[in-house]
């Protein structure tokens, strides 16, 4: 009887331990995934604050230039940020970033006086603001589990968080310096280096990361993604094209400024337009 | 245990294993010996496979780590996340992302510092071309002002050289002047001398007809004679012979007023001659009279006309004295230009070496740059 008792005991105990096993495994399963979703929201939330940065960029240099137009959309997107910096505060855990305290502060900064600085040093805070929440972007994607290792249904996902939102960037800074130089029909010898080098970037991320992701595909992939990224291709192609010929090596600029304006908003429409694809893929897979 | 170390969790699968280790240890006194030990045994197999599991991890961390070079330092695929090894490790990838995404910044600054260089080198290139044209022009130029100083040195020489011909011509002018006034003396004293010639002509004249009148007068008288030496004859005649010789007396000096009326007669015709040839000759000296007024006339306004040569002569001699001293000031300038221009080149040369330089270090900031990238 004693000899039946400890081997049902330690059956039970077995079980228990296997429950246990389980109970973990399906628990911390259920975390990540949780936190995925979360990573998601939160993910969107800070892109919109980088797509705002961006456009505060694009107004405060107008207004550097002498717009005193924009000054009404600049403060409506003060008020457009400051909204979103505080949905971010009060429903995700975004204080616990270093790089947050980091945009705050900066951002803080740079909104109080942002009327007052030159066109240069505007645009270069700017600048610095939208790389620290691109990378808090992927701090965030990471601490979320929103990685290859926990999404092995997309090997591109990384791409989403770094090279296509850095190619957006570099098309937004080049759309804020190109305008200008547009604008005054004339392309300084520094604004031709930096304009080359926005160039040379586009090209090299923007093909190795287009490449990639028609390569790699996702299980969920769709033909709608890689009609996009064709579409992308074509895009930037063009507008790396009009960068080099219409104002780098153009002897005398002819090129509209609101035209080369729409066109490169249009470049970075096409991958805004990949990365929200690619991302409501994940969601479906998420809901699934 | 790999697996499990991964899906449940380091911390989760270690709390498993210890509840394990405390529910044998509580059950052990009611357990037979033997299970005892299969229990001790059991839980210490599953602790060393735990450790085992975790050795693996660390050796597959270290293999990653050591997989840096090849994934170009990206932390991203290196999948460092998918280890299970605690807190430790999230550490390490915290750091690993801050030090991939400084070498991407670095890499970012060098690629523009290395497309900066290739504009700078570029911009060397074009500077140097720039320079080379320019001191090909400036060579150029400076041999043109070579020639035309070259050339005005020979302008000068011929101006000097006709400064000098001018020079003789005012000389020689100036002797002609002299010449024309002697002559003029010349002249007015050949004038002199016909005006008494004229005169002395005149008085001639007069000497010519008073012998005209003269032999007038002889005629007469040889006629008066012939008359007497008739009326001898007659007488004579009458006188028969005694009269016969002063009847041959009477001829003889009627013969002799015969002689004598021819004489006269020829020097009246002589006489008229003279005084013919004499009037040609004062009407022809009447005329050097006033071909010598016409000499001298002339004579004055060829004085005239040597003195305006004379005077013309000066001015052209200033002249020449001013464009020689223009000449000279101008080659003096040309000379100094010339030397401005060779310093112009000598700076081309220099720039154009810089701007080799400058292509040179870019080229080194170049190189630089691709080796650290």
């Amino acid at each position: 009887m004693i000899f039946d008792l400890t081997y049902i005991s330690i059956a039970i105990a077995s079980l228990i331990l296997g429950l246990l096993l389980v109970l973990f495994i399906v628990r911390k399963t259920k975390k990540v995934r949780h936190k995925q979703i979360v990573g998601i929201q939160f993910i969107l939330l800070i892109r919109d604050l980088i797509t705002s940065t961006q456009k505060h960029r694009g107004w405060s240099a107008a207004y550097a230039r002498g717009d005193q137009s924009v000054l009404g959309d600049l403060n409506a997107l003060k008020q457009n940020m400051k909204h979103t910096s505080s949905r971010l505060e009060h429903n995700f855990p975004v204080t616990e970033f270093e790089r947050w305290e980091s945009y705050q502060d900066h951002w803080g900064r740079l909104s109080a006086h942002s009327e007052q600085l030159t066109l240069e040093n505007t645009v270069k805070q700017h600048t610095q603001i939208v790389s620290n929440l691109l990378f808090l972007l992927e701090d965030i994607a990471e601490h979320y589990h929103l990685t290859v290792e926990h999404l092995s249904d997309f090997p591109n996902v990384g791409l989403l968080w770094r090279e296509l939102l850095h190619v957006a960037e570099y098309i937004g800074q080049s759309r804020a310096l190109g305008t200008g130089i547009a604008t005054q029909q004339f392309c300084s010898s520094v604004e031709k280096i930096k304009l080359g080098f926005l160039h040379q970037k586009i090209s090299e991320i923007a093909n190795g990361t287009f490449n990639q992701l028609e390569q790699q595909k996702s299980k969920a992939d769709s033909f709608t993604v890689s009609q996009k990224v064709s579409q992308a291709k074509q895009q930037i192609g063009q507008f790396c094209q009009i960068i080099k010929q219409e104002l780098i090596d153009a002897e005398k600029i002819e090129l509209d400024s609101k035209q080369y304006f729409s066109m490169a908003t249009d470049a970075i429409q096409v991958i805004n337009d990949i990365f929200d694809t690619e991302v409501n893929q994940i969601k479906d897979h998420f809901s699934r | 245990m790999v697996y499990l170390l991964r899906k449940a969790g380091m911390k989760q699968t270690f709390s498993l294993v210890w509840i394990l280790i405390l529910v044998t240890l509580a059950v052990l006194p009611w357990l037979p010996v033997w299970l005892g030990y299969a229990f001790s045994v059991a839980a210490l197999v599953i602790l060393a496979l735990l450790f085992i599991a975790i050795i693996k991890e660390l050796t597959e961390l270290d293999e990653k780590l050591k997989q840096g070079e090849q994934v170009e330092y990206d932390y991203r695929k290196l999948e460092l996340s998918a280890l299970s090894l605690g807190k430790p490790v999230k550490q390490l990838i915290d750091l690993l992302r801050e030090l991939s995404r400084q070498n991407n910044g670095l890499k970012a600054r060098m690629s523009e510092v290395e497309h900066a260089s290739l504009q700078v080198i570029e911009s060397a290139q074009q500077v140097s071309y720039n320079v080379q044209a320019q001191s090909d022009s400036t060579n150029s130029t400076a041999a043109a002002i070579l020639e035309m100083s070259q050339s005005l040195q020979q302008v000068a020489e011929k101006i000097k050289a006709t400064f000098e011909l001018s020079s003789l011509t005012q000389q020689d002018s100036e002797q002609g002047k002299v010449h024309l006034i002697q002559l003029k003396k010349e002249i007015e004293a050949v004038k002199q001398d016909a005006d008494i010639t004229q005169v002395q002509m005149s008085e001639l004249d007069g000497l010519a007809e008073s012998v005209a009148q003269m032999s007038k007068t002889i005629q007469d008288i040889s006629a008066q004679t012939n008359l007497l030496a008739l009326n001898a004859s007659i007488e004579a005649a009458r006188a028969g012979d005694l009269g016969r010789g002063f009847a041959v007396v009477a001829d003889e000096v009627r013969a002799l007023a015969d002689r004598s009326s021819q004489a006269a007669n020829q020097i009246t015709n002589n006489v008229q001659q003279v005084l013919e040839k004499s009037h040609l000759v004062n009407e022809s000296m009447k005329l050097v009279a006033e071909r010598s007024g016409g000499c001298l006339d002339t004579a004055e306004q060829t004085e005239n006309a040597l003195n305006c040569m004379h005077s013309r002569a000066q001015e052209v001699q200033a002249e020449m004295q001013i464009i020689s001293a223009n000449t000279e000031q101008q080659n003096m300038a040309n000379q100094e230009i010339s030397e401005h221009v060779e310093r112009v080149v000598q700076g081309a040369r220099a720039n154009a070496e810089v701007a080799e330089q400058a292509q040179a270090i870019a080229n080194h900031l170049k190189t630089l740059t691709q080796n650290g990238g």
